[in-house]
């Protein structure tokens, strides 16, 4: 179990590191010290990769030092956990402030390394135990001591992180800062749990409920907080990545429905078709494909203008009645009928469409033109598929004619 | 010089803390030396955008402050005849307005006349008919103002007022973070 929790812990961990320095070589991460947030996932991930079973064992073998490996984790746990302070000192206060707490964690910190060595050299050898030593040998003398100030140190800081990260992702900033903030609260809420854990293992003999039970709940509480840190600390840099990439996809797939509309205007209208670049071939199209899709938009609306005087004469209500019997209801019914009433339009062969300059829109707030746009395009598309969709088609405009005043256009 | 607007100090009550707690974050704790001029900057520097301050000459019954809101910059003028305190409030005053995205209500015509050194003509135009806020956002201005006076001129041992506010924190956790963008 230890194998497969504390090595996926420490992949993410690594992965933290490496996102990290690519960051500060990219120099993306500003502000007065980045750095302790990069040394600490080092520190995190080295914490959790030596507390790995098969590395516990080499250690302990190649210094021929049986749970060598203890006293290490431990240290680079607190020291991981001193660096979060760190980071949330330069957050919390000004910068003179912001030293003088610096410097006070990191004395105390050191101090307790100091004093967890000084017992461990004390503490009578165990045989190596790999997996469950914490929580068979934490009460034993000095072992018992040892852990006691571990998780002093360790449990002053969890707390201060929890409050902090919970109560800043619930002061604002952008939807990734909030989700890596409540992530990185739960790491904290974590390390409160882990710390009461092991204090249960200190004082299990007292009871007689044995610890190694609850060791399970122990190690997944360790791998969750783990898992948390990185992962909520690094959200808010690469999670805007992921909107860019889902909005890159919904434009492919946009672009890709319109095509039937496209057809349309090449074959009626070519002088209405934008460009070359907006019908590209591969990495054209992956570069930039909203605006390739939006492109398909505009052609759309500019043949719908062209036509606009056809498609006013269109028995648009016969056409929603029979879109009605299909089922068709809402935003795929009025798709349904645009897409009728321009293949009516476009029935039969037509002098070139002329292109009419629509009337300017009215001024728009913030945000609205984007909302506009993301409509015309899901309407553009809805009106496609039907568009594209030919015995449909056939069924909305059957036994239509056009008026003396459609053909004398 | 497309959109500008211009408002003047009254009285009020406090109700804008996370303002003053951004306002004044980052000043060391004395804060005796801290005048208009640090002010400014400290706002340019929660704003994006360069903050002037210009001395202006007070005729009787105008505002002690006045700002100007351009695409460029935030120009914020002040009767340099006033006390040192005076200008350092009418300073906070005009700044939180801008910090707090007060719109002004309507526009009027200043009682008489003013010269302001280091504005064009067509500045001193705009400055004749300025905007007014209503009651709610003057008395938050001044309030905030009267608080930011308070805390840079108490003794040095008033606790509190030298930790940055949550907005900063936010800020600072974003350039930490890598985050691109922090808005409230």
């Amino acid at each position: 179990m230890n194998d497969g929790l504390y090595g996926t812990a420490a992949i993410v961990s690594w992965l933290a590191v490496v996102y990290r320095l690519f960051g500060h070589r990219q120099q993306r991460f500003t502000g007065p010290q980045p750095w302790w947030l990069t040394i600490g996932f080092a520190l995190g991930a080295g914490c959790i990769t030596v507390s790995i079973p098969p590395v516990w064992t080499w250690v302990d073998r190649t210094s021929g030092v049986p749970n060598l490996t203890i006293p290490i984790s431990h240290a680079l746990g607190i020291s991981y956990t001193a660096c979060m302070m760190s980071m949330l000192a330069t957050w919390t206060s000004t910068p003179a402030g912001a030293a003088a707490r610096i410097a006070s964690r990191w004395i105390a910190t050191l101090a307790g390394i100091a004093v967890m060595v000084a017992l461990f050299m004390l503490a009578p050898s165990q045989p190596e135990n790999a997996t469950t030593f914490m929580a068979l040998d934490a009460h034993r003398p000095y072992y018992a001591e040892y852990t006691l100030v571990m998780l002093a140190v360790f449990a002053s800081t969890q707390i201060h992180i929890a409050a902090l990260c919970v109560r800043l992702a619930r002061a604002g900033g952008d939807a990734w800062l909030r989700r890596g903030l409540r992530i990185m609260g739960t790491y904290g809420m974590c390390g409160v749990l882990y710390t009461l854990l092991r204090l249960a293992d200190v004082f299990a003999p007292e009871t007689d409920y044995p610890a190694v039970r609850y060791e399970p709940v122990t190690r997944l509480v360790l791998f969750l907080g783990m898992m948390c840190a990185p992962i909520g600390l690094t959200m808010p840099g690469w999670g805007p990545q992921l909107n860019r990439t889902e909005s890159s996809l919904r434009a492919l797939y946009a672009y890709a429905r319109l095509a039937p509309l496209a057809r349309a205007v090449e074959r009626h209208a070519d002088h209405l078709v934008l460009n070359q670049s907006a019908h590209p071939s591969g990495a054209g199209l992956l570069r930039d494909p909203r605006w390739h899709a939006t492109g398909r938009v505009i052609e759309y609306l500019d043949l719908r203008s062209a036509l606009s005087e056809r498609i006013a004469a269109a028995p648009v209500t016969q056409f929603r009645r029979r879109a009605r019997r299909l089922g068709l209801r809402g935003e795929r019914e009025a798709g349904a009928v645009d897409a009728a009433a321009l293949h009516w339009s476009l029935a039969r062969p037509v002098d070139r469409p002329r292109f009419v300059m629509p009337e300017p829109a009215a001024p728009l707030g913030n945000g609205q033109l984007a909302a506009r746009a993301e409509d015309a395009t899901a309407h553009a598309v809805r009106t496609a598929s039907a568009y594209h969709n030919r015995l449909m088609m056939r069924y909305l405009t059957a036994g239509t004619k056009r008026t003396a005043n459609v053909d004398a256009l | 010089m497309s959109r500008l607007h211009l408002w003047r100090s009254g009285r009020g009550l406090p109700g804008v803390g996370h303002i003053i707690d951004d306002l004044l974050a980052g000043f060391d704790r004395t804060g005796v030396n801290v005048g208009p001029e640090d002010l400014a900057a400290r706002a340019a520097y929660l704003l994006g955008v360069p903050v002037e301050l210009v001395a202006g000459h007070r005729p009787p019954g105008a505002p002690c402050g006045l700002s100007l809101i351009t695409k460029l910059a935030v120009v914020v003028i002040v009767d340099n005849a006033a006390s040192e305190l005076l200008q350092l409030t009418a300073t906070a005053h005009e700044l939180i307005h801008v910090l707090r995205h007060h719109e002004p209500i309507r526009l009027t015509k200043l009682p008489e006349p003013m010269s302001i050194a280091g504005l064009t003509a067509q500045q001193v135009t705009y400055i004749y008919a300025r905007g007014v806020y209503d009651s709610v956002e003057e008395r938050e201005a001044e309030g905030g103002a009267r608080a930011v006076a308070a805390a840079l001129r108490a003794p040095a041992s008033r606790p509190g007022w030298t930790r940055p506010g949550e907005g900063e924190m936010l800020q600072r956790a974003a350039g930490v973070l890598g985050a691109k963008d922090v808005r409230r």
